[in-house]
């Protein structure tokens, strides 16, 4: 009971509460976990000795969440400010020493980054969350169409499940404006049953993707579908 | 706007039955001294009689009341008194009379004393 409503009071919190933890969440996030063993792991101890800590850790933080977002000086005391760490003149060893990061801290999170010395690198700033974030220098930087200014197609957009594990998605098939009767269309060329794809999609442009279970995966358009 | 209003929702039930479980601790509490002062009287008056009736309901009020601050209080704080109470009920039984004083008083001493843990006082929580 516990797990469960733990796991509601989490999702409740955000979705930024599983991934990049700013030190509020963190704090909140350990008292969380601490609270929901006390009544598990002690009888006496009635299970609402757990929810109702939960539940005000819930409400604290919404409250502070919805501070940091009205309040920037609020959020630079809460989260902190990004610290730039290597700038144009090089590393700020006095900005590193009051970060308590040593050098080799340093050179592991550039490597981490993808840049193995700090000459690559034209500025790096350590984030809130404890995340470097590096800015290359122009001449490391991948180059882009735009540097050689050619014209690229227009991206294709981000692809709609129709089919996943053979369960076909109704919603999914209304905002890319597909047919049931077009799915079996796709099914009936690649002699397919729904229940034997394991993951169909579809672009706004018309690419599909194919994949049945135990068979190659298929790269081909809505209209060469229809074509026959 | 939906996380808002849950959590206005929650703030306001945990607000309310924060209230309303602390007026019950104080009642309860408060009705159990009372209760034992009643019966310390009639021992005093040697109502003997009378004080073993009254014990023994007592003690079924307060297997009641047990199973209700149970649901909000750890367990090991409540279940002493049950054992005094029927520890009191058991020196009217045994005609042991110059004991019932001795553990009226100390009943009261553990209500109030258990009372004061388990109240909300700014104390408590730090």
């Amino acid at each position: 009971m516990i797990y469960f409503f733990l796991l509601v009071t989490m999702r409740l919190m955000g979705k930024k509460q599983l991934g990049e933890l700013q030190p509020f969440e963190f704090a909140i996030t350990l008292i969380a976990a601490d609270l929901a063993c006390i009544p598990m792991s002690d009888t006496s101890v009635p299970i609402l000795y757990g929810l109702v800590p939960i539940l005000t850790l819930f409400v604290i933080h919404l409250v502070l969440t919805k501070l940091i977002k009205h309040s920037i000086k609020f959020r630079r005391v809460i989260n902190g400010k990004p610290i730039v760490v290597i700038d144009s003149t090089g590393i700020n060893y006095k900005t590193i020493s009051e970060l308590d990061m040593t050098i080799n801290d340093l050179l592991e999170s550039l490597r981490g980054a993808g840049y193995f010395s700090p000459s690559q690198v034209h500025y790096a700033i350590v984030e809130t969350n404890g995340d470097l974030t590096v800015l290359p220098k122009s001449i490391y930087t991948p180059l882009t169409s735009k540097d050689l200014g050619l014209e690229v197609p227009q991206q294709a957009s981000v692809p709609y499940m129709i089919i996943c594990e053979g369960k076909l998605l109704s919603q999914n098939m209304q905002l890319a404006g597909i047919s049931s009767e077009t799915v079996r269309k796709i099914l009936d060329k690649y002699d397919l049953k729904q229940k034997k794809v394991l993951l169909l999609t579809v672009t706004d442009n018309g690419e599909l993707f194919l994949q049945p279970i135990s068979k190659p995966a298929v790269l081909t358009s809505l209209n060469e579908v229809n074509n026959g | 706007m939906g996380r808002i209003i849950t959590a206005i929702i929650v703030f306001v039930s945990i607000i309310t039955f924060g209230v309303l479980d602390q007026v019950n601790l104080h009642n309860t509490f408060g009705q159990l001294i009372e209760k034992t002062e009643y019966i310390e009287q009639l021992a005093i008056d040697e109502e003997y009689d009378k004080a073993g009736v009254e014990t023994k309901k007592m003690l079924e009020w307060w297997k009641c009341k047990r199973d209700i601050l149970e649901l909000t209080y750890p367990h090991d704080e409540i279940k002493d008194l049950v054992v005094l109470i029927a520890q009191l009920d058991g020196y009217i039984v045994s005609n042991q009379f110059d004991n019932v004083i001795y553990s009226c008083e100390f009943i009261k001493e553990d209500a109030a004393n258990k009372l004061n843990i388990l109240a909300f006082r700014f104390k408590n929580v730090l």
